[in-house]
């Protein structure tokens, strides 16, 4: 039977921009199921980023990663490095010193450290918290007040916060808010209603639909991106068509796989290979089921994921 | 219209006169003083005047802009109404009030350039836009629920303390601007040792009553920087602060014909005045959610009265008790030599009981233990209880009643070391020795119950008092009168039938995962997840009108038999988005309801007996059908329409409407144990009602068998009384009557 070619296109979702003027990415708009590429040309390819923290990675055993940041002292110095490696389309800035159980930074010093890094970053900037839902919400709204203009995507407002942290950084601001769930869906559209309810226009949300590694329990969260998209797209369904960003390696570098060292597991091999596999299998998997924007941390796998996108589309 | 609007209207609109002309002369001696051209602005702001801003979208920089704005004034400015003809005038006063907050603005303007500096000692003037964005927030999150613009001056020192503390404690903004007699409320709380300034939330603005209008500009801001309103687009911006600042005019002392005027501005936004002396007042609704201006309210309860006016509701976010509370200890048990002290439970009578009152007739938060308390208990004893909550709402209906006391079983049980269970007369309840150690005492089911249901039901719960009876007397003495309400309760929902009322209810929370199903909940049936019948539709209606459950008109009947209507069906076409054109709420067979996934129960169809079987979820054993609950399931849900299988509550089984189109309940075959016990009493009365003795012994079971051939033959034996009607896979005489009728129209 001959293969015939039935292109589908759907409406396109909606598509969210992060940044300013020519360096601004846009997430999303797409109109196919993910991958489709062979549907329709796809004007926004899914974006790629790469995180860092104002505390600086400790690289012990991943010279890779080590070599990326040589002679960067300072985070302004770091960012720039970020911004700079091949295949970023954006840099996302974790504020892991703000944590109150860590270095516990107080919020203006946060602020000025943003600030630099903004200054450095010549590509769009993502800023993500130090996961304790109170200085969070400190955070950001402080924050969100310092980068005025810059348009930035906060990481993330969740249902018990998303009023504060979603009237300080769009309402009040015209930043750019992701709405964190933890893979279910509809808890994802629950927070979407509750946040568009609060006036938070739709082309100003992301959903952070949550993630896992392969292999740790990683079909759920690609059953639930499935859905999403499938709502989305072949439902019409509204409160589902923002895009989707996945915080890839969060996950991926707190597994085993990533984190023992080849003295420990000599059987496995090289750590820094294994956790590069680990990213880029993730990523590559986020990407099939529906993410329109991952972020990495090895400049190894956004190198490879970005190329795998250029050679997709 | 009353003659108390018609002298509001004559002062408030001789009040806009004096502002105009008083803005008039300011600008004058600024042009005088600086020059035409001279730049006017609020310090640290890009929304220029505010006021002016938002409602004419033009962007005051000079003075020379000032004299176009107060031309404008001028058109607006209406003359007063007349004496003897009885003309519409609340649009008139909404205009001069708009005219008294341009004039205002521009007086506040004039003076930032040519003096009295509005920045003076304990008064602030304007907001920069860097407060506005730091404290709109919390008017947006909900951290501050409104804001009290107070004019005037309190009749006391330690009355304006009173009301700054009490607003204070609701978390509101004061905003305080103009003087009674030359004395203010902010020189009242000053003098009283009183902080204020923006830390503390109570703001004042300016002695003059033009200064009330930084209070209206603040309003405004938050729309332009939190709703994305554009300047000039008034419409928009009213209606903003309208729904979503919950603000309010209390003028304090004598009011001027200028206060009225700034009261008429105000009213534009939707936040009412009220008064604390006796001044006309303007009662219908209209602009405003409730009244617009109210009188003569003594000091000491201003301030409840203003929320309830205004309809702003002030959430309480940390639950006064001295134990943990979450829906993390609803599970918890508390086994005998652990309880503290019992009520209920047979050994006591232990009831709990909401009522509805009017809003005068109660105080809000109040909380009455009348009996002993825990430190009079005999450790191991039990003793009467009654938790009697009366509720008084604008929107509270007795049909709400029954829903807000069925909380009290989950309020009560989210407390550590506190145990309830049942409901109504049947109450029994414990509290653990940990928690009579921790200090819980009675008064803490009261506070539990009163700061829930404040809470999660905002919009139905405007007040609540709550008084627990802890003696065998007072208990007592109340069960008669309780008892006949719970009787009343059953009788309603008794009688609620299809037919009885106009409208049904949607539910559309199950769409995120099933996206093509719609529930229909009608008085005869339920939602099939059980937990939510056509009260609780309607309630969660008024509780949140845009949510998942909506009202819909039934409309035309297409076809009463099998329970169609055309407006139902338009309405699951549309949000079924476009899956499910028809439904029939009444038949399994021919266009049944949909099934998300979450039904207790399924009915399934076997032809082969001409009768149904009713599976419910906790059953998990074989069925006559061959299937298993769980495969039926996979079957019936994810909201397609699955001829012979329906997803339903278990009390559908108790409805008159139960598959009304299939022939109803003669039509059951077969149940398990479990479901034949919980529903005995239900189904021996339906039987009765059908003429049939034993109506459960003809019903098959699976200690009789889980073959299909074993309940044929069991059929026969009892002679089921299915085996004597139609096929159940064709029409009912009735139906297929219904169809002719139709055909005949739809061909002659």
């Amino acid at each position: 039977m001959p293969f015939i070619k039935k292109p589908r296109t759907l409406k396109p979702l909606g598509a969210v921009s992060i940044g300013t003027g020519e360096r601004a990415v846009k997430i999303g708009g797409g109109n196919t199921l993910p991958l489709y590429f062979f549907d329709a040309k796809l004007s926004n390819p899914p974006a790629v980023g790469v995180e860092l923290t104002d505390t600086a990675w400790d690289a012990a055993e991943l010279p890779l990663l080590a070599k990326a940041y040589e002679g960067a002292a300072t985070l302004a110095e770091r960012v720039a490095c970020a911004a700079n490696m091949k295949g970023v389309d954006f840099v996302c800035l974790r504020l892991e010193g703000a944590d109150p159980g860590g270095d516990n930074l107080s919020v203006e010093e946060c602020v000025k450290l943003a600030q630099e890094a903004a200054a450095a970053c010549t590509k769009p900037l993502c800023i993500a918290g130090c996961r304790s839902e109170e200085k969070d919400v400190e955070l950001f709204k402080a924050l969100a007040a310092a980068l005025q203009g810059q348009n930035v995507l906060f990481l993330s407002a969740k249902e018990e916060d998303y009023k504060t942290i979603g009237a300080a950084t769009v309402l009040a601001y015209g930043h750019k808010v992701a709405g964190e769930s933890s893979v279910d869906i509809n808890l994802a559209k629950q927070l979407n209603v509750l946040m568009t309810q609060l006036g938070i226009p739709k082309e100003s949300i992301v959903m952070n639909l949550g993630g896992a590694a392969v292999g740790y329990g990683f079909e759920y969260v690609s059953s639930t991106m499935d859905r999403v998209k499938a709502a989305a797209l072949e439902q019409d369904d509204a409160m589902l068509q923002m895009p989707v960003i996945t915080q890839v390696a969060t996950e991926t570098w707190a597994v085993k796989e990533s984190m023992a060292s080849q003295a420990d597991m000599p059987e496995w091999g090289d750590l820094e290979q294994r956790g590069i596999q680990m990213e880029t299998v993730t990523a590559a998997a986020c990407l099939a089921s529906g993410s329109d924007a991952v972020i990495l941390r090895h400049p190894v796998a956004v190198d490879k994921i970005a190329a795998l996108v250029a050679a997709l589309i | 219209m009353s003659v108390d609007t018609k002298l509001i209207a004559a002062s408030a609109i001789r009040g806009a006169h004096n502002a105009v002309a008083e803005a008039k002369d300011f600008l004058a001696r600024a042009i005088t003083a600086k020059g035409i051209d001279a730049a006017v602005s609020f310090p640290d702001t890009n929304y220029a005047l505010p006021v002016i801003y938002s409602m004419l979208g033009v962007k005051v920089q000079k003075l020379s802009d000032m004299q176009a704005v107060i031309d404008r004034c001028e058109k607006l400015l209406p003359a007063g109404p007349s004496e003897h003809n009885w003309l519409p005038y609340l649009g008139d006063t909404l205009d001069a009030g708009m005219a008294t907050l341009f004039a205002f603005e521009i007086i506040e303007g004039c003076k930032y350039l040519i003096g009295p500096n509005p920045v003076n000692g304990i008064w602030l003037g304007a907001a920069s836009d860097v407060i506005l964005r730091a404290r709109g927030i919390e008017f947006v999150d909900g951290s501050a629920p409104g804001f009290a613009a107070i004019v005037g001056a309190a009749p006391s020192k330690e009355a304006a303390v009173r009301i700054a503390r009490e607003l204070q404690e609701k978390n509101l903004y004061t905003f305080i601007a103009g003087n009674t007699n030359g004395v203010s409320f902010a020189e009242q709380l000053d003098e009283a040792g009183v902080q204020t300034g923006w830390e503390t939330r109570l703001v004042p603005f300016g002695k003059d009553i033009s200064a009330a209008v930084y209070a209206l500009g603040f309003a405004n801001r938050a729309a332009l920087a939190f709703g994305n309103i554009q300047p000039g687009d008034y419409k928009r911006n009213l209606k903003y602060n309208k729904d979503r600042v919950f603000a309010f005019v209390m003028a304090l002392g004598e009011v001027t014909d200028e206060k009225y005027a700034a009261a008429a501005g105000a009213i534009s936004y939707g936040f009412p005045t009220i008064a604390d002396t006796d001044i006309p007042e303007i009662l219908p609704t209209g602009i405003c959610t409730y009244e617009h201006v109210v009188s003569s309210i003594p000091i000491d309860s201003i301030v409840e009265k203003c929320l309830e006016v205004r309809g702003c509701k002030v959430k309480v976010t940390k639950m006064p008790i001295p134990v943990s509370y979450g829906a993390a200890f609803e599970g918890e048990r508390i086994r005998r030599e652990q309880t503290f002290v019992e009520f209920g439970g047979n050994r006591t009578h232990a009831f709990e009981y909401v009522t509805t009152r009017e809003l005068d007739e109660i105080e809000n938060g109040k909380v009455t233990v009348i009996g002993p308390d825990i430190d009079q208990v005999v450790p191991g004893n039990a003793l009467p209880l009654g938790i009697w909550v009366e509720v008084a709402g604008r929107k509270m209906q007795p049909d709400f009643e029954a829903i807000l006391e069925r909380q009290i079983h989950h309020i009560i049980n989210g407390a550590e070391g506190v145990w309830h269970m049942g409901q109504r007369d049947q109450g029994w309840l414990r509290i653990s020795k940990s928690a009579q150690e921790r200090g819980f005492t009675f008064r803490h089911f009261g506070d539990m119950v009163r700061v829930k249901l404040t809470n999660d039901y905002q919009a139905i719960v405007d007040k609540i008092q709550v008084t627990i009876f802890t003696t065998a007397e007072e208990v007592d003495r109340r069960l008669p009168e309780i008892r006949q309400v719970y009787r009343a309760r059953n009788q309603r929902v008794e009688s609620l039938t299809d037919d009885s009322v106009d409208t049904f209810y949607s539910c559309l929370l199950c769409q995120s995962f099933a996206p093509n199903h719609v529930c229909v909940i009608t008085p005869e049936r339920l939602g099939l997840c059980g937990a939510f019948n056509w009260l609780d539709g309607k309630a969660a209606y008024e509780i949140d009108p845009t949510g998942g459950n909506q009202p819909l008109l039934k409309g035309e009947c297409i076809d009463p038999i099998r329970g169609q209507w055309k407006n139902i069906n338009d309405y699951v076409y549309t949000t079924s988005k476009h899956a499910i054109d028809t439904v029939n709420a009444y038949s399994m067979m021919e266009y049944p309801m949909t099934s998300c996934g979450c039904f207790e129960a399924i009915v399934a169809v076997m032809p082969e007996c001409n009768g149904v079987m009713m599976v419910n979820r906790e059953y998990m054993g074989d069925t006559p059908s061959g299937m298993k609950f769980s495969t039926m399931a996979s079957m019936a849900g994810g909201g397609q329409q699955v001829p012979g299988f329906i997803g339903v509550g278990k009390n559908y089984a108790t409805s008159r409407k139960f598959i009304a189109a299939e022939g109803g309940h003669k039509r059951i075959v077969w149940m398990p144990t479990s479901l034949k016990e919980a529903l005995r009493e239900d189904l021996e009365l339906i039987g009765k009602r059908l003429g049939i003795d034993n109506f459960l012994e003809n019903i098959c079971d699976e200690t009789i068998t889980t073959e299909s051939e074993g309940v044929m033959e069991f059929m026969a034996k009892v002679n089921h009384p299915a085996l004597a009607m139609w096929d159940i896979t064709e029409p009912s005489p009735e139906a297929a009557a219904v169809d002719a009728a139709r055909e005949a129209v739809a061909h002659g």
